[in-house]
């Protein structure tokens, strides 16, 4: 087994790749907001509803970051927890832990 | 994020499997019942305690997780992918796992129809989840082979659990159309007949009776599978109503 210090670098590395991807998906996230902003004041300055039409579809949009951005935040967790599960507790039950962190984030296999 | 780039993923499983490699590193006892690969890796214990951490059973032991590189449930381990020279699931390997029972060898574990005496992955973990008890029975001069792979005509639950052999013989002790046998009583807990149980309860997923259930029983035919045991009606493939299962099985003759 790797010694702390190593399992906390590797940690580190994927908690600010994370971070990095979590920072694209909130620049999406406000830019299609913004479009949709943007289509509203279009309809009401034109006084053309049909304007108001884009900003509905790009809100629905907003559904898919918004979820993989709390994806990532269940993730950067179960990162910042793997290193005191792994120092505090035996093998064996941090083995168990870390598999349920797993299952949590990624899912359970179905019949076992 | 597909999951295969995803490094919190990989760096999750290496930790676990490092944490597994560590634990696996046993000395097995001479007159135990164990699975051991062919390259003397050991790879887990038989036991009815599915918590014991070197039980085969426990999903979050070293060699019941299906991350854990010495588990034969791990599909990418070199002991349960297809590929794997010592895998029980790669029907050409000629050095699959061998079954140990009170230190004596009884069967290889494996797909490869070629190598004697065998037993099929798939029948030793429904059995080993089922009946572990019997496993640990096993003796080299038995028949096995015969018990593990049926060829008779049986129900059977999602779980694996045997609900019972599907004949017109009422006196048969393991019918589903004995009355007061364990797979025919309306009190009995492997029974489908049971509205209270687990295999026969409205609510079930596991029952023939729960209409939305999508994992009924499963109905066996000379020992191939041919459908369900269900009241479910979109459920795909052959189905058989729970409620005519005995005229069906007179019209099928299964004696």
């Amino acid at each position: 087994m790797a010694d702390t210090k190593e399992i906390l670098d590797r940690i580190d590395k994927v908690l600010r790749d994370n971070k990095r991807t979590e920072n694209i998906y909130l620049f999406l996230t406000v830019l299609l907001f913004l479009s949709g902003i943007a289509c509203i004041i279009t309809a009401l300055v034109t006084g053309e509803l049909v304007w108001s039409t884009p900003s509905a579809v790009t809100t629905g949009f907003l559904y898919f970051p918004l979820k993989e951005i709390k994806v990532l935040r269940n993730k950067n967790v179960a990162l910042a927890t793997a290193p005191i599960i792994i120092t505090q507790l035996p093998p064996d039950k941090a083995a168990e832990e870390i598999q349920k962190l797993l299952e949590h984030i990624y899912g359970g296999e179905n019949g076992r | 994020m597909a999951d295969k780039g995803d490094k919190t993923k990989k760096l999750l499983e290496h930790l676990l499997g490092e944490l597994y490699e560590e634990q696996s590193n046993v000395q097995e006892n001479r007159r135990e019942s164990f699975l051991k690969a062919q390259d003397g890796q050991y790879l887990g214990k038989i036991t009815t305690n599915r918590y014991d951490n070197d039980s085969i059973l426990n999903k979050y032991g070293p060699f019941g997780s299906r991350y854990s590189n010495t588990s034969i449930f791990n599909k990418y381990s070199p002991y349960g992918s297809r590929y794997g020279s010592y895998s029980i699931n790669n029907p050409h390997s000629t050095q699959p796992p061998q079954l140990v029972i009170n230190g004596d060898i009884i069967a290889y574990i494996t797909k490869n129809r070629h190598l004697n005496p065998k037993i099929d992955p798939d029948n030793f973990i429904s059995k080993l989840t089922t009946d572990p008890s019997g496993i640990l029975r096993l003796r080299s001069n038995s028949n096995f082979e015969s018990e593990f792979n049926r060829q008779d005509s049986y129900l059977e639950a999602d779980d694996g659990t045997f609900l019972g052999k599907l004949t017109s013989n009422e006196y048969d002790s393991e019918s589903v159309l004995n009355k007061y046998g364990n797979f025919g009583s309306q009190y009995s807990t492997t029974s489908i007949f049971n509205e209270y149980g687990t295999y026969g309860g409205t609510y079930s997923s596991q029952s023939p009776f729960n209409e939305y259930s999508t994992t009924p029983p499963k109905i066996y035919i000379n020992g191939e599978f041919w459908g369900y045991l269900t009241v479910n009606e979109y459920l795909s493939g052959n189905k058989l109503n729970p409620k005519e299962l005995k005229n069906w099985i007179s019209q099928k003759i299964l004696s």
